[in-house]
């Protein structure tokens, strides 16, 4: 008999918030098309790999050996030699100008230096983004080591010693990349993407649902009708839950389409990850609706506490063994993390429950855990 | 014959008026206020310590078939460069790929039985390296660092294999290397333009928006309106307060980035504080266009995500536009953020002038009239 009254009146909720949602055409083609826009930029337009670092050489040598130096340089494709100024003054100048990103000078004396023993280049880098800084030098000291590799073996072959040229190269390196061969940018990005989409508008459309019956002061109505709060909380969570829904598929059908993203796990397990991860994220969302009643102050709080760390925190594009101890600590409460995990490894793994299981169990206890403290919030409210 | 028309002159009475009302309805929110002070220093730390893509800590997995004083000395020398931490040593490669399937590692080494052996008698040993592709970026640099450190782990075995026959030298190319601008190499540097442009977004366009959105929404919008305030008053009274604010967040951002973090200020401030009020006309004028386009305040949040998740991502702001495909690179042309976020860095960390950056102010000025134009017609069709 209750459980009959319970559903009608969830039903009712359900349907006034959907009717919200429908009647709003705008908001609701902004919550479709915002996450497909990410994606393409994301997949089209934003690249993190580093190619072709536009470098300047001033080449003060001249001889056969920095030659096959800069040379070399470029055919790896990570580097493209765009200028060789003439001068160290000129060089300067193209860094600072930002025509270059990085500036490598060859010594006067490199091919002497190099029969007598070592010789030494001097290397410039644009340190402004230092992320990128960071991996053109390491992309160019790598590069140094096989150049050095090169002529040590050039150098043992010309001195005759055919026993020494046997042991080049001194450790061949056999190398397996997993889940990702082709290190395709977009493999890794996609899932980042979801997750990023997901939490930053679950989040906001539900942190304003409750606020904007505070604004409008329909939730006195709301509060007189024999409605209960657990009703009303699900009721409102319901439609939303079922846009983000609406949101993942089209993401990840444009994801296959366009981008031919694998999916090599069980789409089940990720409709029902998803699902504990929409739960927790719009709970949240509704959390602060409550909390302040404020449309605007549940907004701008909602950017920081769910879109920043879904984006800087999770993992998705900075790894979070390089953050600082506390940071690290920090990302333990962020649901992206685990979600992404969940998602990378359902996308590239092909891995199931069996690993994943902590991942779901954590995602699984947020959403209990900020529901919760939703309704608790909410009872207060109301008195 | 009609009367001639009263005569209403601007009265910056009025907008003072309307500007004073609007800042009493900000600073009245209790909770508004104080989060629009923090929020900026909260993500200016969260950029500036976790947006970082210094490669260190990378857990590795191995596996040590040899157990040869060279085998030991490869693996030392992958955790002496600070880069790797062995954080598991299985019994064999299956080890390493379980470890890449739960996540607990991101890369793998396996050294084979007779590497040691190999490398005594001179010839070429082996080595294999797994690496988690899934984090592309990641794993193409942990590549390259790892073989950069076996490579010149052999090219130091070989050396010491010379050494036993006749004295032959082995040529090594070394680097020397000099970072400019940013000596320490770290990324808060470049972080706080980004941040800034981020905080003035939200400060200037989206409270402006959401602000007369809500205005709307109650209906005293059209109270306003009949009263004998004129348009251009009105819109006035109501940019200038988030004006004011937006200006004083970026110098919160500004001095905290400045005392907390060390961020070097290397240019003039004032063009700083001149050039940022020239892209506010830009920022203000998308919050009043919004606004025009918002029936509720929910429409004007969603609408200023959908116009501002694109601009950031392709202003440059946290992704390097030269990066981008060619046709996106032009596209990010008619961004204006572009030109702000160039004159910040330029500003911040080049220490550059208007003799330097004075086509990006063109850019700036052009497009940002171009948008306060449109907006303002737009805003004054509303009120009529």
């Amino acid at each position: 008999m209750k459980l009959h009254r319970f559903w009608r009146r969830f039903r009712a909720v359900v349907r006034k918030e959907a009717l919200h949602i429908v009647r709003d055409p705008r908001s609701l083609g902004t919550a479709l098309v915002l996450p497909l826009l990410q994606l393409l930029l994301f997949g089209y337009a934003i690249r993190f790999d580093i190619r072709e670092v536009k470098t300047a050489v001033v080449d003060r040598d001249r001889s056969e050996e920095s030659r096959g130096f800069v040379d070399g340089l470029t055919s790896s494709g990570l580097f493209s030699v765009v200028d060789r100024p003439s001068s160290g003054a000129d060089l300067d100048a193209l860094l600072a100008r930002g025509k270059v990103r990085m500036g490598i000078v060859v010594p006067h004396d490199f091919e002497r230096d190099l029969e007598r023993g070592g010789a030494k280049v001097q290397v410039l880098v644009d340190g402004t983004d230092a992320n990128f800084a960071t991996a053109a030098l390491g992309y160019f000291m790598a590069y140094v080591q096989r150049a050095s590799t090169a002529i040590a073996r050039a150098a043992a072959r010309r001195s005759g010693r055919t026993e020494i040229l046997r042991a080049f190269p001194p450790i061949r390196t056999q190398l397996r990349i997993w889940f990702n061969e082709d290190l395709r940018s977009e493999n890794f990005v996609v899932p980042g993407v979801i997750a990023m989409v997901l939490m930053t508008l679950a989040a906001q459309l539900t942190s304003i649902a409750v606020a904007r019956e505070y604004e409008h002061n329909t939730m006195e109505q709301l509060v007189v009708s024999p409605i209960h709060r657990l009703e009303l909380l699900l009721g409102k969570l319901v439609p939303y839950v079922g846009l983000g829904f609406a949101q993942v598929a089209l993401v990840v059908l444009a994801a296959r389409l366009l981008f031919h993203v694998p999916i090599r796990g069980s789409l089940v397990l990720m409709t029902f990850a998803t699902a504990l991860f929409l739960a927790g994220a719009m709970a949240l969302g509704l959390f602060f609706s409550v909390a302040t009643r404020s449309q605007q102050v549940a907004q701008q709080i909602s950017i920081i506490a769910t879109m920043l760390p879904a984006v800087i925190l999770s993992g998705f594009v900075f790894p979070i063994e390089s953050m600082p101890k506390v940071l690290q600590a920090v990302t333990l409460i962020v649901p992206a993390r685990y979600y992404l995990v969940v998602l990378r490894g359902i996308f590239l793994k092909g891995v199931g429950i069996s690993v994943l299981w902590p991942q779901l169990l954590w995602l699984a206890l947020f959403a209990l855990g900020i529901s919760a403290l939703c309704a608790r919030t909410f009872r207060k409210s109301l008195e | 014959m009609t009367p001639p028309a009263p005569r209403n002159p601007f009265s910056w009475r009025r907008v003072r008026a309307i500007a004073r009302k609007e800042l009493w309805q900000f600073l009245r929110d209790p909770r508004l206020l104080p989060l629009v002070f923090f929020a900026p220093v909260f993500e200016l730390t969260l950029f500036g310590y976790a947006a970082t893509m210094d490669v260190k800590n990378v857990r590795i997995a191995v596996v040590d078939h040899d157990r040869t004083e060279a085998s030991r000395s490869l693996v030392g020398a992958l955790t002496a460069s600070g880069i790797f931490r062995v954080a598991d040593r299985p019994a064999s490669g299956s080890g390493i790929e379980r470890g890449l399937l739960i996540g607990s590692v991101a890369a793998g080494v396996e050294i084979p039985a007779g590497y040691g052996g190999d490398l005594q008698r001179g010839s070429s040993a082996s080595v294999a390296i797994w690496v988690d592709g899934a984090n592309a970026n990641y794993a193409s640099i942990v590549q390259a660092y790892m073989e950069q450190i076996v490579a010149r782990e052999g090219l130091k075995r070989v050396t010491l294999a010379v050494r036993r026959g006749p004295p032959l030298r082995l040529p090594t190319i070394g680097a020397e290397v000099r970072v400019w601008y940013n000596p320490s190499l770290e990324s808060v540097q470049f972080m706080v333009p980004g941040v800034l442009c981020l905080v003035l977004l939200l400060d200037t366009m989206i409270l402006t928006a959401m602000a007369i959105v809500k205005e709307r929404e109650r209906g005293t919008f059209a109270q306003l309106v009949v009263t004998p305030i004129r348009p251009t008053e009105l819109m006035i009274g109501k940019l200038l307060p988030f004006a004011v604010i937006g200006m004083i967040v970026m110098t919160l951002v500004l001095a905290v980035a400045d005392f907390w973090f060390g961020v070097r200020f290397a240019g003039s401030a004032l063009l700083l504080y001149v050039l940022t009020g020239l892209f506010l006309f830009t920022t203000l004028g998308l919050g009043l266009w919004v606004s025009t386009v918002s029936r509720t305040q929910q429409q004007a949040m969603m609408t200023a995500f959908l116009v501002m998740f694109p601009t950031m991502m392709l202003a440059g702001v946290f992704y390097p536009i030269d990066n981008m495909p060619e046709p996106v690179q032009w596209l990010t042309y008619a961004i204006p953020m572009r030109y702000y976020i160039t004159i910040v860095r330029g500003i911040l960390l080049k220490g550059a002038g208007l003799s330097t950056l004075w086509p990006e102010a063109l850019g700036l000025a052009v497009f940002g009239a171009a948008i306060f134009t449109l907006s303002v017609a737009r805003f004054r069709g509303t009120t009529e």
